[in-house]
């Protein structure tokens, strides 16, 4: 075979390698490697690359030492804020439920749900007040 | 990275300690991608942390289909795409900054461990990986590292597959031309 069909099939063979996928290769790829000693030691080299990415997933990377207080610290204080908005909720869930209960009885119509609000808002403030966390939390 | 079944579900169910027990066990993992997606040590720390914070409210969604390793690099990966779109909005460059890495230890090392393991091809690996373009870096992290499907990683970077596969086969060319002597060596 001539020295330019070999650099042809060898363009033809190396365009498939960065595939990884050497269950497609077609036959004619397959009879070149058998005696391109280049194209043979490039496979190998793209073989060597995929086993080493695929070997890097449980290779871990050291993180700085301080990340894991910074995320600890981060993580409680946003549960912390979480818990109070939703403690507060609750709260104002079981104001309105009960005040509603008691106009009703009361048969009290207009301007309720003006005081009703205000009513929540009050306790809602309170509440958050003394757990020492801002309204905004 | 191996998290117990038990302190998945007891952090589902609120357990603060379960919590902690789970970023302890995990963190250097998400700490992992985030940097090989990112490519700099001070984003990839921003993104760990976020991750965790996400993870508060969502960790209840996951249902077991997956490996819990599987769906957290998924929320990893997703934090750390969201970071580079907002990076690349404000248009700040970044950039791989190597002797930060700590992974690399110091090139004068008399350690004899350690000067082995900035030579090992891992090691090497990564560096390389760092010095892709962000499109090529991101794909074959994503894929070749991680796993993930060409499907996942379309959806999440935005992109069609076809193009994902062509920045996984660009990225696999150059990396293979820039680790020549070690791949051989192999
Ligand atoms: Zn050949």
């Amino acid at each position: 075979m001539s020295e330019k069909a070999d650099a042809m099939e060898c363009v033809k063979a190396r365009e498939l390698f960065p595939a990884f996928d050497e269950q497609k290769f077609p036959p004619e790829v397959l009879g070149h490697l058998e005696g391109c000693e280049e194209c043979k030691a490039e496979l190998s080299e793209f073989r060597a690359l995929s086993a080493g990415l695929g070997s890097l997933a449980t290779a871990d990377i050291q993180p700085p030492s301080w990340l894991l207080g910074a995320i600890t610290e981060r993580v409680a204080e946003t549960a912390r804020r979480r818990a109070v908005v939703e403690g507060a909720r609750r709260q104002m869930g079981r104001v309105t439920t009960g005040a509603s209960r008691q106009l009703g009885e009361h048969r009290v119509a207009t301007g309720s749900a003006l005081g009703l609000a205000m009513l929540a808002g009050a306790l809602l403030f309170g509440r958050t007040r003394k757990h020492g966390v801002k309204a905004a939390a | 990275m191996d998290v117990p079944d038990s302190v998945i579900k007891a952090c589902q169910e609120g357990d603060q300690a379960a919590f902690e027990e789970l970023i302890r066990l995990s963190h250097a993992s998400v700490y992992s991608l985030s940097l090989r997606i990112v490519g700099n040590p001070e984003d990839a720390a921003e993104v760990t942390q976020d991750v965790f914070i996400k993870l508060l409210r969502v960790i209840k969604q996951f249902r077991g289909e997956a490996k819990f390793s599987t769906w957290l690099y998924r929320v990893t990966s997703n934090v750390a795409i969201t970071l580079l779109r907002r990076r690349s909005r404000r248009n700040v460059e970044v950039r791989m900054e190597q002797e930060d890495w700590s992974l690399m230890p110091a090139a004068d090392s008399s350690d004899p461990a350690v000067a082995a393991e900035q030579h090992s091809l891992k090691a090497r690996l990564d560096s390389a990986i760092a010095s892709l373009p962000e499109d090529y870096r991101t794909v074959v992290v994503m894929k070749d590292v991680y796993g993930m499907a060409f499907e996942e990683i379309a959806g999440q970077l935005g992109i069609q597959e076809g193009t994902a596969r062509v920045r996984l086969f660009r990225a696999r060319q150059k990396l293979r031309i820039m680790l020549h002597d070690e791949l051989a060596a192999e």
